[in-house]
């Protein structure tokens, strides 16, 4: 049974992840921006792109968030196989969330839908949003990835149950359908998440996994893995390009999640992520050792 | 590359073209939705006069002492969802010039050409520059709203921005959306 102890380690660790995502942008992310400014072809987009770049460079520099959008705190919480209390665990991970809130000042975003009011510390009866994931690779730890989802391109993203007489070619339009709409809305270039199969529910949960993924890696179904790059080409032939100036960058990754469906359903859904790409992962060992990353 | 210097003087309005970039300093007004929606749907009068001022769509995050109040926070927000606000804050209360991210639709354009006015395209998430080249802050009213409460800022070189929507009724962001649906039908037929 793991104790006390390991719980508040757990908040501390909520706590860091949430600030640190919304101050370190991953690695693979700031790698990628480069790469787009070195390839893009538009002046204006160039021009974005560089301005990107020197706002990561002051957020490190001055200590300021990247963005201002403290988001929708989502968490994923890997699991393996041993004894651990779900209902302390997600007690840990909002106490986190509402500390980290209160002691760096960041925006509160967590409203009720109907009277707008706002709860005052992104906490509240369903926020964070947490994802327990099963992962019996993990003998001795639990991984979480806090991602504080911002809406500018939440609000983009898009779900649609096609039918199987729809194929791989209806899922390919549907995507390139909410890239084209998102425009320059949504903060691109984007990582697109896409999520194949599932039902109504699990597709979304499919999409958000895909954009949690570190950017240019690739899905493991070999089906999936060659859709990323047919879309990755076809998302970036729609030339909205960076903040919808124009140019080759609408999209700096896109990855597809796959899951099995119904005989008679064929669901599609597009989580669109901004350039930031937020998110942040730690590992914390039974026996109390905590892994940052880097 | 222009420097602007707020309030915003018509004949340098007029000369600002399509995709040329910006730098503004001078005293701006940060507000989005629950702002205006209590403008223009509860009627409330504003308690300053925005003529010839710049308008920037965000919801900062701040702190409060005795020494006054300090902004930690503020990027843009997506001006789409203010559209409906739009021609009523150019043609009614004279504002000169709104900062935001993301298209306006094509219904925008006799509205700024009308009222002479601009649609400056700031980076969405570059919230540490926004912030940095923040001054201080004058004044705040309507805090019941938190980050949607109404902030006159001073700000020095606010920048890059991006003249999306110009004096004459040109939009660079909507232009180009044209080429992508155009992009996205010969997608869809080569698939």
């Amino acid at each position: 049974m793991t104790s006390d102890t390991f719980y508040s380690l757990v908040e501390e660790v909520s706590e860091t992840l949430y600030y640190k995502a919304l101050t370190v942008i991953p690695k693979d992310v700031v790698e990628r921006i480069g790469k787009a400014y070195e390839m893009e072809q538009s002046e204006l987009g160039r021009r974005v792109l560089d301005t990107i770049m020197k706002n990561i460079e002051v957020a490190t520099k001055r200590n300021l968030l990247v963005c201002q959008d403290t988001g929708t705190p989502v968490y994923s919480v890997e699991l393996g196989d041993f004894e651990i209390s779900l209902p302390k665990l997600r007690d840990s991970i909002a106490r986190g969330v509402r500390k980290a809130t209160l002691k760096y000042h960041l925006r509160p975003n967590m409203v009720h839908p109907i009277t707008r009011e706002n709860t005052g510390d992104n906490t509240g009866r369903s926020s964070p949003i947490i994802h327990f994931e099963i992962n019996e690779e993990l003998k001795d730890k639990i991984r979480i990835t806090a991602l504080p989802k911002g809406s500018g391109s939440e609000n983009m993203s898009s779900l649609k149950m096609l039918r199987p007489a729809d194929g791989i070619l209806g899922a390919k339009k549907f995507v390139l359908e909410t890239i084209a709409n998102a425009g320059g809305k949504g903060c691109p270039p984007y990582i697109v998440g896409v999520g194949i199969g599932g039902d109504f529910e699990s597709v979304s949960h499919l999409a958000k996994r895909a954009v949690m993924r570190p950017v240019g890696s690739r899905s493991s179904d070999p089906e999936g893995a060659k859709l990323e790059e047919e879309l990755f080409y076809l998302v970036n032939g729609l030339g909205v390009g960076p903040m919808g100036v124009g140019g080759k960058f609408t999209a700096i990754g896109v990855h597809v999640e796959i899951g099995e469906t119904h005989i008679s359903s064929l669901p599609v859904a597009v989580n669109v992520q901004c350039w930031r790409g937020e998110r942040a992962t730690a590992e914390v060992t039974l026996d109390m050792k905590v892994n940052m990353g880097d | 590359m222009s420097k602007l210097e707020t309030p915003l003087k018509e004949d340098v309005v007029q000369s600002l073209r399509l995709g040329e970039e910006v730098y503004l300093s001078g005293k701006i007004y940060i507000m989005r939705d629950a702002t205006l929606r209590r403008i223009f749907e509860q009627g409330v009068a504003p308690p300053v006069n925005l003529k010839d001022q710049v308008v920037f769509f965000g919801a900062p995050s701040f702190t409060k002492d005795s020494n006054g109040y300090t902004i930690l926070s503020v990027g843009v927000t997506t001006s789409q969802r203010m559209e409906k606000y739009i021609p009523r804050l150019l043609n009614e209360l004279g504002v000169k010039g709104i900062v935001g991210k993301g298209e306006l639709s094509e219904r925008m354009n006799p509205e700024f050409s009308r009222a002479k006015s601009v649609y400056l395209l700031f980076v969405g998430g570059a919230a540490a520059l926004a912030t940095s080249s923040i001054q201080r802050v004058n004044k705040v009213w309507w805090e019941d709203l938190r980050g949607e409460a109404l902030f006159e800022v001073e700000v020095n070189s606010l920048g890059p921005a991006f003249v999306a929507i110009d004096a004459q009724g040109g939009n660079l962001l909507m232009e180009n959306r044209e080429k992508v649906l155009r992009n996205l039908n010969a997608l869809l037929k080569e698939e």
